[in-house]
């Protein structure tokens, strides 16, 4: 046997003694995840659904703040894309797109591991994620390609994302995970979730910016598997992902 | 791996109403080895409680995007991984515990062994935390390269130098603490 071989089995073993089985606290707790889903249309319970939100403990306050971060993005054109996103009250979005924007501009696929540039970065299909972990790490936005299916009767308010036709829903998952936001809407038959989490304490001002980084999306053709793609810009350096 | 009884048990999911049945199935069959794996991953256990409940609450919202039952373990696998990567990455709000505080020594252990334990566990959590995902995933959970590398969502050749570079620094860490009888 080798120093390597020895080393590794060695290595191995003393990984596996750790190991131990769930709590017991744990389990109960993860089993009644199903029932703590609480989906709110924000048309309908915005109140009762914020006031739960310990982000959102200082609302009015964060959503001043929110709204000058998203109003000077605007106003010095980073934020490129008029797109109606986010809660159906904002200010954010405005109309359909227009001609694609990238023309001349260079698309990044979606961010990576390493520190990345502000631009325009592009998702393709897979299903991913990134957060604004040379930042404070607390937003996350992920992109998933889910089965196409029909939006229409599914709950939660309509809007309009990435130029489509969709649905937003504000999902109180009690304390545990404080904020998370969901855009739904179909493409090519294809059915795509953005889901914005934030953890509990999230400024105002990292709040806003990955609206504005939702709000920045649109879709245009592209060859890959989905036959189009999601473009959006990073305004900050802040971004990864795995 | 037990994917088949799992595919049959999420197969209700098919069925109205059995979604959360079908989760709390799944909860059962594979959350101790998940929570072993954040365990290891993380280095403490109030942090590896929080990533298995989180994992699991993005399973749950994100049901519709397993698109084969029989492959939950590796869908699951990727969602607990990324969640305790995220974690890491944010290492210095937390300290890292020395879990060799928390195996008991007996006495028929040989002195090696012993040794190991007392030296393993400080290397690891002094890894760039990709470096710990890796060498856990490999070392801990048996992954191939490339079921990292696709778990991961990187290149395999990308995990082959974080798994060299984190193996390699284990070892100057144990050499270190004591270059007679460190690993090799």
């Amino acid at each position: 046997m080798t120093d390597n071989n020895d080393f590794e089995l060695r290595l191995r073993a003393r990984l596996r003694e750790a190991a131990e089985p769930a709590p017991t606290h744990l389990r109960a707790r993860i089993i009644r995840i199903p029932e703590e889903e609480v989906p709110i249309s924000l048309g309908r319970q915005l109140p009762t659904a914020w006031r739960s939100l310990a982000v959102l403990r200082f609302a009015p306050l964060a959503l001043a703040a929110a709204a000058v971060v998203v109003i000077a993005l605007v106003g010095i054109g980073l934020v490129v894309r008029p797109t109606n996103v986010g809660p159906p009250a904002s200010s954010i979005g405005r109309s359909a797109p227009a001609a694609s924007p990238t023309e001349g501009e260079p698309v990044s696929v979606w961010p990576g591991y390493p520190q990345n540039e502000p631009g325009l970065y592009s998702w393709d299909g897979d299903r991913d994620w990134m957060h604004n972990g040379y930042g404070s790490g607390d937003v996350e936005i992920t992109v998933t390609a889910l089965r196409a299916g029909d939006l229409t009767g599914a709950e939660g308010t309509p809007v309009t994302v990435a130029g489509h036709a969709g649905i937003y829903q504000l999902i109180d998952w009690g304390r545990v995970v404080p904020l998370t936001e969901k855009w739904l809407f179909e493409v090519e038959q294809t059915l795509i979730s953005i889901e914005l989490t934030a953890k509990s304490g999230t400024s105002p001002s990292d709040l806003a910016e990955a609206h504005a980084i939702i709000a920045s999306m649109w879709t245009e053709p592209h060859d890959n598997d989905l036959g189009f793609r999601l473009v959006f810009r990073l305004v900050t350096d802040d971004w990864d992902s795995g | 791996m037990e994917t088949s009884n799992v595919g049959a048990v999420a197969q209700q999911d098919g069925v109205e109403g059995t979604r959360a049945d079908a989760f709390r199935n799944l909860v059962d069959r594979h959350l101790d080895a998940s929570y072993g794996l954040a365990y290891v991953i993380l280095g403490q256990r109030a942090e590896a409680e929080d990533a298995t409940h989180d994992a699991f609450v993005t399973a749950w919202r994100n049901w519709a995007s397993l698109r084969d039952p029989r492959l939950f373990q590796h869908w699951f696998d990727r969602i607990l991984v990324n969640t305790c990567r995220n974690r890491l990455r944010h290492a210095a709000r937390w300290v890292t515990q020395d879990l060799s505080s928390d195996l008991q020594i007996h006495a028929s252990d040989d002195y090696r062994v012993t040794h190991d334990r007392a030296l393993v566990w400080p290397a690891l959590a002094r890894l760039a935390p990709d470096q710990r995902v890796v060498v856990v995933l490999r070392f801990y959970r048996d992954w191939s390269i490339d079921q990292i590398a696709a778990g991961l969502a990187v290149p395999a050749g990308t995990v082959k130098s974080r798994l060299h570079r984190g193996l390699r620094e284990l070892r100057a860490e144990l050499d270190a603490h004591d270059p007679k009888d460190a690993l090799r």
